[in-house]
């Protein structure tokens, strides 16, 4: 069944990890996809694209914008760990750079969540 | 003291909860208390068990919600108590799961010692330093109690995946330096079905009631077949 | 005794009229010899290893992307993309990033879709499938990449 990727009851924060990885994953390539598609405007000239850039850049899409953002910043940030523990390193630390792991990726969220909000807020 | 113990039951049509009042002493486990409800209570009550001290591996039961060995939790740690059968697995009635799968996929990878010049009526001592012993004992202390397999989330949508028991009992067998067998392994390990399938979700090791850290067997199994293959390709 | 159904995993069939009598027929070496004809089976490590580079270098890149385009207001503006992307070092440099994200995007599908039950009887074509799209893609974004 699917949704055992996503079953976190009981299971230890690893699990967390992993669910997470694979919805921001999937998250990260409809993304890639929609992103590729978007800037096609650019080839239709400064209108289409400055009209995708007004729909899609504002205070009202910052909510969607700092979810994605949490989602890039939790797959990079998780991703090297995975990177590190699947070359065989430090297995017998995960724990400890799991925690460090959720802790870097909320530092880096939220500060480069501040500065998308300031730059977008004006 | 009176404890109340949920058990998810199942009787081969439906399954329900049933809950069952056991009086505990100190000291009492899990399967003792599995074991007063079908001495006393009800006789129907199916679960499967043999040793009772954490040896053989075949009471595995999810206990509230984490898989564990019924005969080595103690009951008086838990506030309440919550009986089920373990995931991944098909259950055949109450907490007994069907293991063929697993015994057979454990079977395919040859859990043995492979040698090639293997003589039966000139038997050579086979020699082992303490070293190369403690480069795979801990990965041989597995039990087979399918709590690891329980808990992965690929084993749980691809049902010919090995899991990860059967690649640390690979790896356990890969290490040993008595053994013959690298090729026939890589050939099973390394397919689609085998460690490629891995994302270190890591919770194997998490459940392991005896600390065989299958997550890193299987890692270090997957470095290894890495490596064997692009020597093979090279060749 | 009992009759026992056949028992069928990948590679082991478990046949036998009693339990005793259970015979282990391994014909699990022709299911192997089958599945050493697929190449995508010795690619598999390779990918792999692709999959773990092409995920740090991702991290670089996607950070400065994601920099480069917050840098300021005038980031976004139509003149100063054209103008960022007519810079043929830029150009080379977004082509490494456009085929290295579209391989690990991809590669990352692949690896979901053969976790589950449809990948183990389709995998030669999820695979035929996400090499297809993600050549696909790099072709497409590469034709965004030339046109300026």
């Amino acid at each position: 069944m699917l949704v055992d990727w996503f079953r976190i009851k009981g299971r230890s924060l690893h699990s967390l990890a992993f669910s997470f990885h694979r919805l921001t994953g999937i998250v990260l390539m409809i993304y890639l996809i929609l992103h590729l598609t978007y800037l096609t405007s650019l080839r239709f000239g400064k209108e289409s694209y400055e009209y995708l850039i007004s729909l899609t850049v504002r205070p009202e899409t910052l909510p969607f914008d700092l979810l994605l953002l949490l989602a890039t910043v939790f797959h990079g940030v998780n991703g090297i760990r995975l990177v590190i523990h699947e070359l065989g390193f430090v297995y017998e630390k995960r724990n400890l750079i799991l925690y460090l792991t959720f802790g870097i990726v909320l530092i880096v969220w939220l500060y480069a969540g501040y500065l998308m909000f300031l730059l977008i807020m004006g | 003291m009176e404890v109340e113990i949920k058990v998810r039951r199942f009787n081969g049509e439906k399954s329900y909860w049933q809950k069952y009042r056991v009086p505990v002493l100190s000291g009492m486990t899990v399967l003792d208390a599995l074991l007063y409800i079908k001495e006393n209570i009800d006789a129907t009550l199916s679960f499967r068990y043999s040793c009772r001290m954490g040896v053989c591996g075949s009471c595995a039961v999810k206990i509230n919600n984490k898989p564990r060995l019924a005969c080595e939790t103690q009951i008086l740690q838990l506030k309440d108590v919550q009986i089920e059968p373990i995931n991944n697995f098909r259950v055949i009635k109450d907490l007994i799961t069907d293991f063929d799968d697993f015994f057979a996929k454990h079977r395919i990878v040859k859990p043995y010692l492979i040698r090639k010049n293997d003589s039966y009526e000139k038997p050579v001592e086979m020699i082992q330093t303490p070293k190369q012993l403690k480069k795979y004992y801990r990965y041989s202390l597995c039990i087979k109690c399918g709590a690891c397999n329980s808990v992965c989330p690929v084993s749980s949508t691809r049902d010919d995946y090995l899991g990860p028991a059967i690649m640390t009992t690979v790896y356990r067998f890969m290490t040993d330096n008595r053994d013959e067998g690298k090729d026939e392994r890589f050939k099973i390990v390394s397919s689609e079905r085998g460690v490629w399938r891995c994302h270190f979700a890591s919770e194997c090791s998490e459940v392991c009631p005896k600390n065989v850290e299958p997550a890193k067997a299987v890692q270090k199994l997957r470095i290894k077949s890495i490596i064997y293959e692009i020597k093979k390709f090279f060749k | 005794m009992k009759e026992v159904k056949n028992v069928n995993v990948i590679g082991l069939t478990i046949t036998g009229k009693t339990e005793d009598d259970r015979v282990v027929r391994s014909d699990n070496d022709s299911n192997i010899n089958e599945e050493n004809k697929m190449d995508t089976k010795k690619l598999e490590p390779i990918a792999f290893i692709f999959q773990l580079f092409s995920g740090i270098l991702l991290a670089v890149f996607v950070a400065s992307h994601i920099y480069i385009t917050h840098l300021n207001e005038e980031a976004l503006k139509y003149e100063s993309v054209v103008e960022r992307l007519s810079n043929s070092t830029i150009k080379v440099i977004y082509f490494l990033f456009l085929v290295i994200v579209c391989f690990h995007a991809f590669n990352g599908l692949r690896a979901i879709l053969l976790d589950t039950n449809f990948g183990k009887r389709n995998a030669r074509m999820v695979n035929l499938l996400c090499l297809i799209i993600s050549i696909v893609s790099i072709l497409y974004g590469a034709t965004l990449l030339i046109s300026f």
